[in-house]
């Protein structure tokens, strides 16, 4: 399936951010609240990158169209820190950047080249988990946020959540 | 004929029993476990589980020591190899491997063992306090030592193990 854009008119407290929801040190304590009060779940874009699965925040992804021909990188893999790996089925990821000296638009979005398949899942709160405190300290992977269990994913895979609005700043 | 009467045999035993129960001294839970050919322990109370088997989920972007996360009834913990961290040859998972659910300065994680040797409860003075010709890396590290099974044993700080972790070391 191919994604083309990514719902923005959702209630935002439905949307508890990935990052307010995982940050902190009351994170495992306020997991079970989290999950009690927020009644859907939460948007994902899944791509591939370095061979993995990977998960940004649907509502900081504009949309995605099929790469042009030949076109091939490994900038998201060195964004993330994952390993380089061929795309075999590229597409372009517009990420949305906060406008900068009042200009509006999609102007300051960053075109990213990924592997698909790209999707738009709803993904259970419940599969969400905050990075277990030592992985966060040694991780060497850029602006990982959390990681999934889902049937999205291989059985013996988890699924990659990055904040990827941080992952694409300049 | 006898002039000890009944009850001074009752007194006699009542007192016996007094000073059996006033010899019992504080005894500490200890989980012992190989990793190699040395055998170490960790404070029962720090163990929260031992996992005999578990689906371990590589991630990746981290050092080979963390060997990846596990889903423990819903939530996620890291599983981390110890033998870097002490300076021990490690040999992978070996069959015989378990996995340790620990907690320890406000964190959680799995700790691969190679073996688990014994749950048991040890008098207190059993524990004697670290060897001054202990190796320089395990003198941090090292509770006490003991002798169980005629093998001394050292007794591991699991906070302390867990902090050098976050720290970045092993």
């Amino acid at each position: 399936m191919s994604y083309v854009g990514a719902p923005e008119t959702r209630p935002e407290m439905l949307y508890e951010s990935l990052n307010g929801a995982l940050d902190g040190p009351i994170a495992a304590s306020i997991e079970a609240s989290i999950t009690a009060s927020i009644a859907g779940p939460l948007d994902m874009v899944l791509f591939s990158a370095g061979g993995w699965r990977v998960g940004f925040e649907a509502r900081g992804v504009r949309g995605a169209r099929p790469a042009p021909t030949g076109a091939t990188t490994n900038e998201i893999e060195a964004l993330l820190g994952l390993p380089a790996a061929v795309a075999r089925a590229p597409q372009v990821l517009a990420i949305k950047r906060p406008a900068r000296d009042g200009q509006r638009g999609d102007e300051h979005d960053r075109d990213i080249i990924v592997d698909g398949p790209v999707e738009l899942i709803g993904l259970p709160i419940t599969a969400i988990h905050p990075l277990p405190p030592l992985l966060a300290a040694r991780t060497r992977l850029h602006e990982l946020r959390a990681l999934a269990l889902h049937p999205a994913t291989a059985a013996t895979a988890v699924l990659l959540l990055f904040d990827g609005e941080a992952a694409c700043a300049d | 004929m006898s002039e000890t009467t009944l009850e001074q045999v009752l007194i006699q035993r009542r007192e016996a029993n007094k000073e059996i129960v006033n010899v019992d001294e504080p005894a500490v839970k200890l989980v012992i476990f190989e990793l190699g050919e040395q055998c170490f322990a960790f404070h029962g109370e720090r163990i929260r589980e031992i996992l005999a088997q578990a689906d371990v989920f590589f991630v990746p972007g981290c050092p080979p020591s963390l060997e990846g996360v596990i889903n423990v009834r819903g939530d996620i913990e890291s599983v981390i190899r110890p033998h870097e961290l002490l300076h021990l040859p490690d040999g992978g998972a070996g069959r015989n491997s378990s996995i340790l659910l620990g907690r320890g300065g406000g964190m959680s994680s799995g700790i691969r063992v190679d073996r688990v040797v014994d749950v048991v409860d040890v008098p207190h003075s059993s524990i004697q306090p670290p060897p001054a010709t202990l190796p320089e890396h395990m003198r941090t590290l090292v509770l006490g030592v003991l002798r169980f099974q005629e093998r001394p044993v050292a007794v591991l700080d699991l906070d302390k193990m867990f902090a050098d972790y976050a720290r970045g070391l092993g």
